[in-house]
């Protein structure tokens, strides 16, 4: 089982132990990434609706419909389709609450999938996760996991806020018993991550891990309780490496940095950030590889942050190294096969 | 009481109400930008004699016709445009977002267009929660010029909702005229394009515009499908005070001079109706005027 049929099995119970979720998606029919139901799989298939190609009109929807006791769930196929309806997210969804001094709430769940490799290019690869946990009244998720995903489908059961979740393709793909996160009790170094950068990171931390550096990794997909629990990681290491899925430059990663330090968190070497430069991404394969956080930008930094392991990082990366030898670099595995 | 004497003395009313915030509106203590719709009451007037509708009603920062028409709390309104705690939002929204959701004026959302969706989503609700409601998208012909209305009537035309869309033509966007914004002045054009049925009426032919909203109304509620009623008005003072704005953009005094000679309101007159709407704002004004003086003597207002 993988993250795909986990978050679909989600939904099938979701809907049909509750007649007032609605899914709405364009594409209805076409399993969006395997992870929605067909109408022949749920108790009432009127809960699936198809969508118009007009994001604003039907953020605008469910954000009205959600004020009257429906419940939807709302899937774009990219981020940067959000885009288009960032008017009714900014000033309706997010503000429903306050406006109404809290005689109405619109509670949805928006699910927009990052998309990266095979040739998504500079429109298709975008995740602006800074951009959406900007805005006051969203929640914002990005899940990695299976235990991020199960998270997700819990708090929107509960919630009275529209909630965004940010889905990589490249971990749609991955088994429910992959384990994300590392944790050591005496930890070198401490990487703060979220989404796809958590499946990287970990595997990353695994093979250190045989070379006898721990390297804790915090996989964060609930920004809002991370600076918590990287702070407790960072107390023990004292380095940190923060890493963003888009650019460095006002990142996640700088909101991290600077609360660790107003906290008065000491570090033994300054924290280094690895995000992507401040600028669009390539579609081919060898420059977008070099455009998105790798597994070689960590083992540059945990180089500098801890040379006096230089020589067992080197034989890690060396080994990492010869792991990829023959693969392509614009797909998660030989799982995934293109277009989409 | 006939409807349509109903619809005058109400209307003159609300002129009464709007024209007492104008006089006001220089004490500099309403602290927000108001936009009044003196010269389109009877539209809202007409509405009001079908409260036997549950209305859901979403509109724009021009907003104060339908909370006055459904909620009425004049005090709460006066409050609020004067950013008072007593006010319809507790003083936090002013005036760009009247609403009263307990009475179904649901939101008013300043950005142009934006709550148009919204009240395809509260059509959505009812159609699907088997409620009996009539969600209303409040617009001027300046919203028309915003995709989003193009996308709205597409959604609710391929869901079948049942929903208005009231566009209020008052042939200005700021100062900006028709002419210079859009090739036709013709608002049931975008309606046609989603093949939602729609009318046209007009604020100088009342009895023609009560039978169209009546119409509407009720063509919604059978047919559970949209509609689209472009009223045809004037507004005769500038888009947010209470001059009028002869000497900015496209209007001239000429063009002033007639649409006040030609408003069917301003001739019939219910003079009684209008001098109770003024002095019960005037009053209540009076009253938020010396609490927001006391409010600035302490500091901060």
């Amino acid at each position: 089982m993988n993250n795909s049929s986990l978050i679909k099995a989600s939904l099938i119970s979701l809907m049909d132990s509750d007649p007032s979720v609605r899914l709405f998606c364009e594409g209805i029919k076409d399993s969006f990434y395997q992870t929605i139901p067909l109408a022949s799989e749920i108790l009432r298939p009127t809960q699936l609706e198809e969508l118009p190609i007009s994001e604003a009109a039907a953020i605008g929807l469910v954000t009205g419909a959600a004020m009257f006791g429906i419940r939807p769930i709302i899937c774009f196929q990219r981020v940067e389709f959000a885009l288009l309806a960032m008017d009714q997210l900014v000033t309706n969804a997010s503000k429903t609450k306050y406006l109404s001094g809290g005689k109405l709430t619109s509670p949805f769940l928006l699910r927009l999938v990052i998309g990266r490799g095979w040739g998504q290019g500079p429109c298709h690869s975008q995740s602006f996760e800074p951009l959406w946990h900007s805005i006051p009244g969203l929640r914002v998720y990005m899940p990695a996991c299976s235990s991020d995903y199960t998270d997700v489908f819990n708090k929107f059961e509960v919630s009275d806020s529209p909630i965004i979740t940010l889905e990589h393709r490249w971990t749609h793909g991955i088994s429910v018993e992959t384990s994300i996160g590392c944790k050591y009790s005496a930890p070198e170094v401490t990487i703060f991550c979220y989404s796809y950068n958590s499946i990287l990171a970990s595997r990353v931390s695994r093979l250190l891990a045989q070379y006898g550096v721990d390297v804790d990794v915090v996989n964060s997909s609930d920004f809002s309780s991370a600076v918590e629990t990287v702070r407790e990681s960072v107390i023990a290491s004292g380095r940190l490496v923060a890493m963003d899925l888009g650019p460095s430059f006002l990142g996640l990663s700088s909101e991290l940095i600077a609360q660790l330090v107003e906290q008065g968190i000491v570090f033994k070497a300054m924290p280094v950030r690895i995000g992507t430069p401040f600028e669009p991404a390539s579609a081919c394969p060898e420059k977008a590889y070099v455009h998105f956080p790798n597994a070689f930008d960590l083992f540059d930094a945990l180089e500098g942050l801890i040379p006096h392991l230089r020589e067992q990082i080197m034989d890690a990366r060396a080994a990492f190294q010869n792991a990829c030898k023959g693969q392509h670099s614009d797909v998660p595995g030989d799982y995934f096969r293109g277009p989409f | 009481m006939s409807d349509e004497t109903a619809i005058i003395s109400y209307a003159s009313w609300l002129r009464g109400v709007q024209a007492a915030i104008a006089e006001c509106y220089s004490r500099q203590l309403m602290r927000c930008p108001v936009h009044l719709s003196i010269g389109q009451e009877l539209l809202w007037a007409s509405i009001k004699q079908y409260c036997s509708y549950e209305f859901k009603v979403f509109s724009s920062h021009r907003g104060h016709l339908p909370y006055l028409t459904l909620d009425g709390n004049l005090r709460a309104y006066v409050a609020e445009l004067h950013l008072h705690e007593d006010g319809a939002s507790c003083g936090n929204l002013g005036s760009m977002h009247l609403k009263s959701p307990n009475t179904g004026h649901i939101s008013s959302v300043p950005i142009v267009g934006s709550s148009i969706p919204l009240a395809v989503g509260a059509a959505y609700a009812a159609k699907h929660l088997s409620e009996s409601w009539i969600s209303v998208a409040h617009f001027g012909d300046g919203a028309c010029e915003e995709g989003i209305l193009h996308e709205s009537l597409n959604l609710a035309a391929v869901k079948k909702l049942p929903i208005l869309f009231l566009c209020e033509n008052n042939r200005y966007s700021c100062t900006t005229s028709l002419a210079a914004r859009q090739p036709s002045s013709r608002m049931t054009r975008f309606a046609d394009a989603a093949t939602v049925k729609s009318k046209l009426a007009s604020t100088s032919n009342l009895t023609d515009l009560h039978s169209s909203v009546g119409d509407a109304l009720s063509y919604i509620s059978s047919s559970q499908s949209p509609f689209f009623l472009e009223v045809d008005c004037y507004r005769l003072i500038e888009h947010c005070g209470p001059s009028l704005d002869k000497g900015m953009g496209d209007r001239t005094f000429e063009e002033y001079t007639n649409a006040l000679a030609s408003d069917l309101l301003s001739h019939s007159l219910n003079i009684n109706s209008y001098e109770r709407g003024f002095s019960e704002c005037e009053h209540l004004i009076n009253i938020y005027t010396d609490i927001n003086l006391s409010r600035r003597a302490l500091g901060f207002l």
